[in-house]
């Protein structure tokens, strides 16, 4: 475990939250912008430097930096990343400076508390992924509520106040649970130490308790089937900047939660609880699906086909095969990127056309072609084309499941196929046909801040797609390492 | 016991002087300018603080054993100070609205600390009810201060009766018990423990009277009704010395008895009070959330905080003393930080609704900023003290194995977050009407804007790296139990 | 020397004192009534305090300092109370406690 001098995990971490400080000083809403530009960015660069610097090879955390917290307690201030942790924290630093730039057109009230609000996101995202002490990752999973709270509260559609109270009490649910496996863990194991916790482990007796605890608050936040109700509500009311964070990042924080703290902490409750959990995330595939199928609201559609993508996400991770979990964190990286895309995309049209229901849209192509150009290739993504980044985390987790069931390898297959429908059904029904109305006749297509924010992730799509090796290797050993509890 | 002794108790004697001189200059101080008598009872207070510093680190047992000063007292001790502190700092502007005798009301305030302080000393039964009852008839004439208000002498009249009921629970509870054991001295009381571990029904009577008694005092299931009453009737910053100093007063009195004098028994009592702990902050919080008036909704939130604190009374040892006192401490600092706000609203606006509250959050940012940390805080938000102590607490707690309670203690904990985040709502959310948003902004005295800051700088201290805090809760229950 | 009367007896006085001090509280509706309760309470400590000094105390003055005390404090109680009664007559003509409206126990 090479300890680095220069607390770099640190700077990644907090140059957000000192950037949410500083915007609430400034006056103007280009200023506000300006600023949460700059922390993102400088954010993003340390993060590029810290995957440049990460040694794939080594077993273990990298970039450690531990301090004293509450020395009574023995709970430490302790970050560190391993493979997975590095590829979360760059889809984070990613998605924050592309989702300022956006915003920066869309908000035109409050700018200044959004930004702040979006950078001290960005902060309990990053400290969630490089926690490595518990008390530590519920201070970060805590943080992350409170301006995601904020968000669609504040800048959310008509019905947000139901959509933040659906959205509390899941959390609410999530956390009590959270917070009781903790002290659980705490009183059985005597130590915070997300780093020698897998050696200690949990009691037999305890392990039931500790997994049902943690997985119902991942299973919330993935989220899994039937756990999702919340998510819908709440893209549909989120101001598109919330939305791309809350399903490109946000939603990975459970799955990442499955892979650092219920595979390696209870093994044995995992092994007795595992074909359940497969068996939902199949119905999560298959439900999503079908239900986004159903939707009329083009932000819903997309909403459902996460719940749809995060089936493969949880599917993987708990096949226990390592080649099911590169897949699944292949899945969420990707997933990241291309629903935080296809998000975007919905948020250009309505930000035009104030509404998001397929009766109004249409007609699209030639009005924005280079619009329909982007959402073409952002909806080819989702439904798996190979050579895109969709397709490599899929595959690898249909090859974990048809090596645990045929049964569940086909279901899965048939998401895909499912995937495939509702995508083209959805572009066919926005960029396809007439305008539906004589008001959009007029309307610009995707202007350049917009098309420069969605470059980057039309890049990286490819990226992954064509080369996953890349990104597989970074992960390697620690999958290997997470492949072996149980 | 010595001369030297006195020295020890200077910053009671300070206290007692300070409040003396403020009723005299009262005489001969113009109406107007009474309220500015804050300044000169508050710099008591200060001087009261360091000549605690003498005290530091000493044990001393004075009067007969009646008074023990150690390290638990001085916690307690320089935290009444500090909420007489705050609390006559941020009642000026109110008293100059609402009250008339202002000298009269600071030097209550003093003498009720002086009560306070008593009770955290004594460990024997008399000492300890004398205190109780000197910051008991402070509050009696404090809360219904407001000679001319209906409600405020309704609430007097209701917490002096139901002051004196629990009172009389508590001295019949005593009486019992010094018949059972032929002392009202809490090493005596223990030290009889040790030899007849069974007095039978007279000395089981006598406990849980005692305990009723005390739980009026803290305000807990199901002799709460007083407190939301009394809390909206009485002036504001009663409330706020109520909430906090009180409150914290009746536990030092609980913690001190049953770790000096009962612990012995304690295992016949943990369920019991387990139970009453459950039920004080599922009603706290339950009857919270329908709360329109922002100090209803405090008084509320504090009965649910009685019951965390009652988690660790039930499942009482070294750690668990410590939580409760880091989490007395912060709570202290926060709801000193909410009720200041909720004051200064008040001076402001002549109003207490949650629905006023709609856009503060354009008219006042420091206000909404220390409202926003101080129930983030209340609710157990990490970053505020409030998670942070619970926190200590609750692990500490889970020694007990008593995992009923901690779980619903966490659970009621979360649920509180709700209920804050409805206020919350209103100042930052919610809209205005065009009618609202011609409103001015409001304009802070400064010495408003920096007492509030401090406290937000203090939650977020607590919250954020309580070291200092958690040494000095430690030392305070190693007083108790060695170590 | 008269013979001593029991300890049980002095008790079951006490206790019985304190019983009807106690349904006094919650019976009365007049705030002055309430306080002679309460009253009756604090008597029937100072009984028990006074018999248990005398048959249990190694020191058989310390419930008898005890009972000085409590009937000081008892005094003062009332004072206030009376004073804090004497105010809300003067606000409405009235000590009947339901009509404060907010003595619901």
């Amino acid at each position: 475990m090479a300890e680095s001098g220069f607390p770099l995990l640190s700077v990644i971490l907090w140059v957000p939250l000192a950037g949410a400080a500083l915007v609430l000083l400034t006056r103007g809403r280009s200023a506000a912008a300006a600023v949460a530009m700059l922390a993102a960015l400088v954010s993003l660069l340390a993060a590029v430097a810290m995957v440049a610097e990460f040694d794939p090879g080594v077993e273990g955390y990298q970039f450690l930096e531990e301090r004293d917290w509450i020395a009574a307690l023995d709970i430490s201030y302790r970050l560190g990343v391993d493979g997975i942790s590095v590829l979360m924290v760059l889809l984070t630093a990613i998605l924050t400076p592309i989702v300022v730039a956006t915003s920066w057109l869309s908000i035109n009230r409050r700018v200044r508390e959004y930004m702040a609000a979006m950078l001290l996101l960005e902060t309990g995202l990053l400290g969630v992924f490089m926690a490595l002490d518990l008390v530590l990752f519920y201070v970060f999973w805590e943080l992350v509520l409170i301006p995601m709270y904020l968000l669609i509260g504040v800048w959310g559609g008509p019905n947000r106040i139901y959509a933040t109270i659906k959205f509390f009490i899941f959390t609410f649910i999530g956390s009590v649970l959270m917070l009781l496996a903790i002290l659980v863990i705490a009183f059985d194991a005597g130590s915070f130490n997300v780093i020698l916790l897998p050696e200690i482990g949990v009691s037999s007796h305890l392990q039931t308790a500790v997994f049902g605890a943690f997985f119902l608050t991942f299973a919330i936040k993935a989220p899994m089937f039937p756990f999702h109700t919340w998510l819908p509500d709440a893209h549909v009311e989120a101001p598109t900047g919330g939305s791309v964070i809350l399903a490109g990042v946000l939603l990975k924080m459970g799955g990442y939660g499955f892979l650092r703290y219920v595979l390696p902490l209870t093994p044995e409750a995992v092994d007795e609880f595992r074909v359940a959990v497969m068996a939902l995330s199949v119905v999560a595939i298959i439900n999503g699906a079908l239900v986004a199928m159903m939707q009329r609201d083009l932000k819903k559609l997309v909403a459902y086909s996460s719940v749809s993508h995060m089936g493969f996400v949880t599917l993987g991770i708990f096949s226990q095969e390592q080649i099911g979990i590169d897949g699944a964190i292949v899945q969420m990286f990707s997933h990241g990127l291309v629903t935080g895309a296809l998000f975007l995309c919905v948020g250009i049209v309505y930000d035009r056309t104030h509404t998001r229901l397929f009766a109004d849209l249409g007609g699209f192509a030639k009005r924005m072609p280079v619009y329909a150009l982007l959402l073409g290739f952002f909806s080819l993504a989702s439904l798996g084309l190979p050579m895109m980044s969709g397709f490599v985390g899929e595959f690898m987790v249909l090859l974990a499941a048809f090596g645990w069931s045929y049964v569940a390898g086909v279901l899965s297959l048939l998401g895909v196929v499912l995937a495939a429908a509702y995508m083209l059904w959805m572009y066919k029904r926005v960029v396809f046909g007439e305008l539906r109305s004589a008001a959009f006749a007029r309307i610009p297509d995707a202007n350049r801040v917009e098309v420069m924010a969605l470059l980057p992730l039309v890049a990286l799509v490819m990226w992954v797609g064509i080369s996953p090796g890349t990104f597989v290797n970074l992960l390697d050993t620690a999958t290997a390492a997470i492949a072996t509890y149980r | 016991m010595n001369g030297s002794d006195f020295a020890f108790l200077l910053p009671e004697i300070v206290l007692v002087a300070t409040a003396i001189t403020v009723w005299a200059v009262d005489f001969f101080t113009p109406r107007d300018r009474k309220p500015d008598l804050a300044w000169p009872a508050a710099a008591g207070a200060l001087v009261a603080m360091a000549f605690l510093a003498i005290s530091w680190g000493e044990h001393r047992e004075m009067f007969l054993g009646t008074l023990r000063l150690d390290n638990f007292s001085l916690f307690f001790r320089f935290l009444f100070l500090t909420v007489a502190f705050f609390v006559i700092v941020g009642s000026p502007g109110y008293v100059r609205r609402k009250l008339r005798n202002a000298g009269e009301f600071y030097g209550l305030i003093l003498m009720s600390t002086v009560g306070a302080m008593g009770i955290v000393s004594s460990r024997e039964f008399l000492t300890a009810y004398i205190s109780l009852e000197l910051v008991a008839f402070g509050f009696y004439v404090l809360v219904s201060h407001a000679r001319h208000e209906a409600r405020s002498n309704e609430a007097g009249a209701k917490y002096l009766i139901l002051g004196a009921f629990s009172s009389g629970l508590l001295l019949f509870g005593i009486s019992l018990i010094f018949g059972a054991t032929g002392s009202t001295g809490y090493a005596a009381i223990a030290a009889a423990l040790e030899t007849t571990p069974d007095f039978g029904m007279v000395w089981t009577l006598g406990v849980a009277l005692v305990l009723a008694g005390l739980g009026f005092k803290v305000a807990a299931f199901p002799f709460h009704s007083w407190a939301p009453d009394v809390y909206e009737g009485a002036p504001l910053p009663i409330t706020a010395f109520l909430s906090v100093g009180s409150k914290a007063a009746g536990f030092a009195f609980l913690i001190r008895l049953f770790a000096e004098g009962l612990f012995p028994v304690l295992d016949d009592w943990r369920v019991a009070i387990g139970v009453v702990a459950v039920l004080t902050m599922t009603f706290g919080n339950l009857v919270a959330i329908q709360q329109a008036n922002l100090k209803r909704l405090l008084a509320y939130s504090s009965i649910a905080q009685a019951g965390y604190i009652l988690v660790g009374v039930a499942t009482l040892n070294a750690d668990t003393t410590s939580g409760m006192l880091l989490h007395i401490a912060g709570y202290t600092a926060t709801n000193l930080g909410a009720f200041l706000v909720v004051i200064y609203f008040h001076n402001l606006t002549g109003k207490e609704g949650i629905d006023d509250l709609r856009g503060l959050y354009r008219r006042s940012f420091l206000l909404t900023l220390v409202l926003a940390v101080s129930l983030l805080s209340l609710a157990g938000m990490p970053l505020f003290a409030g998670f942070m102590t619970k926190f200590y607490l609750f692990t500490a707690a889970a020694a007990s194995q008593l995992w009923w309670l901690i779980a619903l203690a966490v659970a009621n904990s979360i649920l509180s977050v709700y209920y804050y985040l409805l206020v919350l709502r209103q100042a930052f959310i919610t809209p205005e009407s065009e009618e609202e948003e011609q409103r001015p902004a409001f304009r802070l005295p400064s010495h408003a804007r920096a007492t509030l800051s401090l406290l937000m700088v203090l939650v977020l201290w607590i919250g954020i790296y309580p070291s200092v805090f958690v040494d000095a809760a430690e030392a305070g229950s190693r007083a108790l139990f060695g170590g | 020397m008269i013979e001593a009367i029991p300890l049980d007896h002095v008790v079951l006085v006490a206790t019985t004192l304190f019983g009807i001090g106690l349904y006094g509280v919650l019976s009365r509706r007049n705030a002055v009534a309430i306080l002679m309760a309460i009253e009756l309470m604090l008597n029937a400590v100072n009984i028990n305090f006074i018999a248990f000094s005398m048959y249990v105390s190694p020191d058989p003055t310390v419930g008898q300092i005890i009972a000085v005390f409590v009937i000081t404090v008892a005094a003062a109680e009332v004072a206030l109370g009376l004073a804090i009664v004497l105010q809300i007559f003067r606000n409405k003509s009235n000590i009947n406690v339901d009509d404060l409206d907010l003595l619901r126990w």
